[in-house]
């Protein structure tokens, strides 16, 4: 059972990435347009610079979980480099429980009302011709919520297995 | 001692202990925020909604960010460099040039590394990569291993300090707010902001200054050791013109990308943000040329194009939008609009060419984690230091800094040897976020500073002279990893002593002759 599991979000984890792939590059085009728009055509346009705001919102707070997974988010490694696979485990299932989890209660002890608040007045941006959608914004900040909580819990199932599993 | 002085020293040992397991700097930086928060408000200092307000300091100051842009773009102008093998041909190349001078496979490990700042500016990928290419053919020609380790570790450094790197980029944010930080607590309710730009430029000639220094050691250890660093015979069959032209060919194209991206921001044309997008459909065209030689035409037409569309907006108004346009104005937009077809023709080429070799995939999957990886530190920063004003910590700090006896001299001088340690445990990127808003506004409210260009660029330069250090430095660490196992840890410590040195040196230079930080951003930013 819990190999299905684990299984699972590792598997949504990849996939995530290879969605989450393509935002950079929208960032880069629609940046570089920008530019053209702005230095060549002496046109700009507010949506599409917030539109940006937007799209790297999505990359970084989505990505949380997916860099995780592939253990990128950087470590001092003076000395877990040095320590072996059980260590490696007590390190992270104990520093999942209790610094990662505790954290992610009060983001989404925090955040859901502020989502929600946001939701219930439709909140617009502040420029006048701006987008809409500053609810969506605000929205992304769950994603960063979602996805580490979806990677602890499958860490705390990786490590913990390895750390109390005994020799094997 | 009160129970603030207590909490805000417990607080920074805890964090330095939690980060040595080894545990994600982000999450451990959040964890322990949260922690102190906990006992911050069971002791009576702080409330809960002190800490309910992250979201929104989140969203502020972090996801409306638009300077912070620039790191996704940057961040990929730099991957696809590296993984279209530009750092290699360059390092090869000029290798071949400059190898049968003595001391020349040296200097070229320099140039390059400098060239290289604009790639990620996490100084391990740098380090492992000029490592992994130039070391093996330094030892084969009889290069002192002292000497070519030391170089390679030096040169690898160089990308934090020289524009355009990340690193700069986040030190320019958190100055900034300090800045105006410090000039409203002295009263001043409309602060003057600092730019981005003006620090790339303040760190522009003391990264030249460290680049010259570097030359100059090289060139004078093949005079007086000569045996340290032997020239290397020229292949035959390579005669020197075609030697020129795979030089140049390899040499030209980053570089125009560098000096252009570097150029719009120092001279104001362009915000970083923008240059930056710049710098990553020049890296994406040019990483298209280097896989498939047939690419080489269409990038070059896309590079016509933007050139003369340059040109057409420079001489017509091409604002369609008008009560009265001329007719002149509308053929020279039609042109403009052929024009900027004809170069979306050019970069939908390059994509498709880097996305069927798989490196477009590859760079961009990359660039998600390295910018996700810094934001999340930024996150687990603003907990951390959102709990550490809750306590009152800021204030502890600015106390302690304002009470040193030899006032502002010995307040940067304790701040700056702090930093150097920490350098030994913590990345850049960490320092940045979590120590510069703590001693930053305290250190540019003192009588006497030279502004926050200087101070950055002198933290900057501080950091990297710290990475070099033995025994703990990052790039010597991450050099060890890729240097084979006969040569000794302490060859290569004694190898970039004297890079060390020569740091210290160009420390004390601008700490002395402030003038050479300054001098170029007050010529490029003030009327």
């Amino acid at each position: 059972m819990a190999n299905s599991f684990l299984k699972r979000l590792d598997s949504f984890a990849e996939r995530s990435g290879n969605v989450l792939a393509i935002l950079p590059l929208i960032l880069v085009l629609l940046q570089f347009s920008i530019v053209l728009m702005v230095y060549v055509f002496s046109t700009g346009s507010i949506q599409l610079q917030e539109s940006l705001q937007y799209i790297n919102a999505m990359m970084f707070l989505g990505g949380a979980g997916y860099t995780a997974f592939k253990d990128e988010h950087v470590r001092v490694d003076l000395f877990y480099s040095k320590f072996n696979i059980r260590q490696k485990a007590r390190t992270d299932f104990f520093g999942t429980l209790f610094l990662l989890v505790p954290f992610l209660i009060l983001f989404w002890h925090a955040s859901v009302p502020y989502v929600l608040d946001s939701w219930a007045i439709r909140e617009s941006s502040v420029e006048a011709s701006g987008l809409p959608f500053v609810y969506v914004l605000k929205s992304t900040l769950l994603l960063f919520a979602f996805t580490l909580t979806l990677s602890a819990a499958a860490d705390l199932v990786r490590y913990g297995r390895i750390f109390f599993g005994g020799n094997d | 001692m009160d129970m603030s002085t207590i909490l805000t020293i417990t607080m920074f040992l805890t964090l330095v202990c939690l980060l040595m397991t080894g545990f994600p700097v982000a999450f451990t930086l959040a964890g322990t925020g949260l922690l102190f928060g906990g006992i911050g408000i069971a002791a009576g200092l702080m409330d809960l909604s002190f800490l309910e307000i992250l979201p929104n300091r989140l969203f502020g100051s972090v996801i409306r960010n638009e300077l912070l842009f620039a790191v996704p773009l940057f961040v990929t102008m730099g991957v696809m460099l590296e993984k279209s093998n530009v750092a290699e041909e360059l390092l090869e190349s000029m290798g071949k040039l400059f190898g049968p001078l003595r001391g020349g496979l040296g200097i070229s490990v320099t140039i390059v590394g400098a060239l290289l700042a604009a790639s990620t500016g996490i100084v391990g990928a740098t380090v492992v990569t000029m490592g992994l290419l130039s070391l093996p053919t330094m030892m084969r020609r009889g290069y002192d291993t002292s000497l070519a380790t030391g170089s390679i570790a030096a040169a690898g450094t160089l990308g934090q300090i020289i524009p355009p790197s990340i690193v700069l980029i986040l030190l320019a944010d958190v100055m900034s707010n300090a800045w105006q930080q410090a000039q409203l607590n002295k009263g001043l309710f409309s602060p003057v902001p600092m730019s981005a730009g003006e620090l790339f430029a303040g760190a522009l000639i003391p990264g030249l200054i460290l680049v010259g220094l570097y030359i100059l050691y090289q060139v004078v250890m093949a005079i007086l050791k000569p045996e340290t660093s032997p020239a290397i015979e020229r292949d035959t069959g390579e005669d020197a013109t075609g030697l020129y032209r795979k030089l140049l060919l390899a040499l030209v194209p980053p570089l125009f990308l560098i000096v252009a991206v570097l150029g719009s921001i120092l001279t104001g044309i362009a915000t970083p943000t923008e240059a930056a997008s710049v710098g990553a459909i020049g890296a994406i065209m040019l990483g298209a040329s280097r896989i498939s030689a047939k690419m080489v035409r269409v990038v070059l037409t896309s590079l016509l194009a933007i050139v003369a569309l340059l040109l057409i907006s420079s001489t017509f108004d091409l604002r369609m939008a008008r009560e009265v346009v001329p007719s002149s104005d509308k053929a020279a937009f039609g042109a403009a609009i052929i024009l900027t077809l004809l170069f979306t023709a050019g970069l939908a080429a390059s994509l498709w060419r880097t996305h069927q070799s798989g490196v477009l995939g590859e760079v961009m999957r990359s660039t998600v984690r390295i910018s996700t990886m810094i934001y999340a530190i930024l996150i687990g920063a603003s907990l951390f230091s959102l709990t550490f004003r809750g306590i009152g910590g800021d204030e502890i700090i600015e106390n302690m800094l304002h009470n040193l006896p030899g006032g502002q001299f010995t307040a940067i001088l304790i701040v700056m040897l702090l930093m150097f340690v920490l350098g030994f445990f913590l990345d850049f990127i960490e320092i940045t976020f979590v120590v510069v808003p703590v001693v930053a506004p305290a250190l540019l409210a003192m009588d006497g500073t030279y502004g926050p260009i200087w101070l950055g660029v002198l933290m900057a330069m501080n950091l990297q002279t710290s990475f070099l250090t033995p025994p703990f430095g990052f790039a010597l660490f991450y050099l060890r990893g890729v240097v084979p196992e006969s040569v000794p840890t302490t060859a290569m410590y004694k190898g970039v002593l004297p890079f060390v040195i020569i740091q210290i040196l160009a420390l004390i230079m601008i700490s002395v002759e402030p003038e050479l930080v300054t001098w170029l951003p007050n010529l490029l930013f003030k009327d």
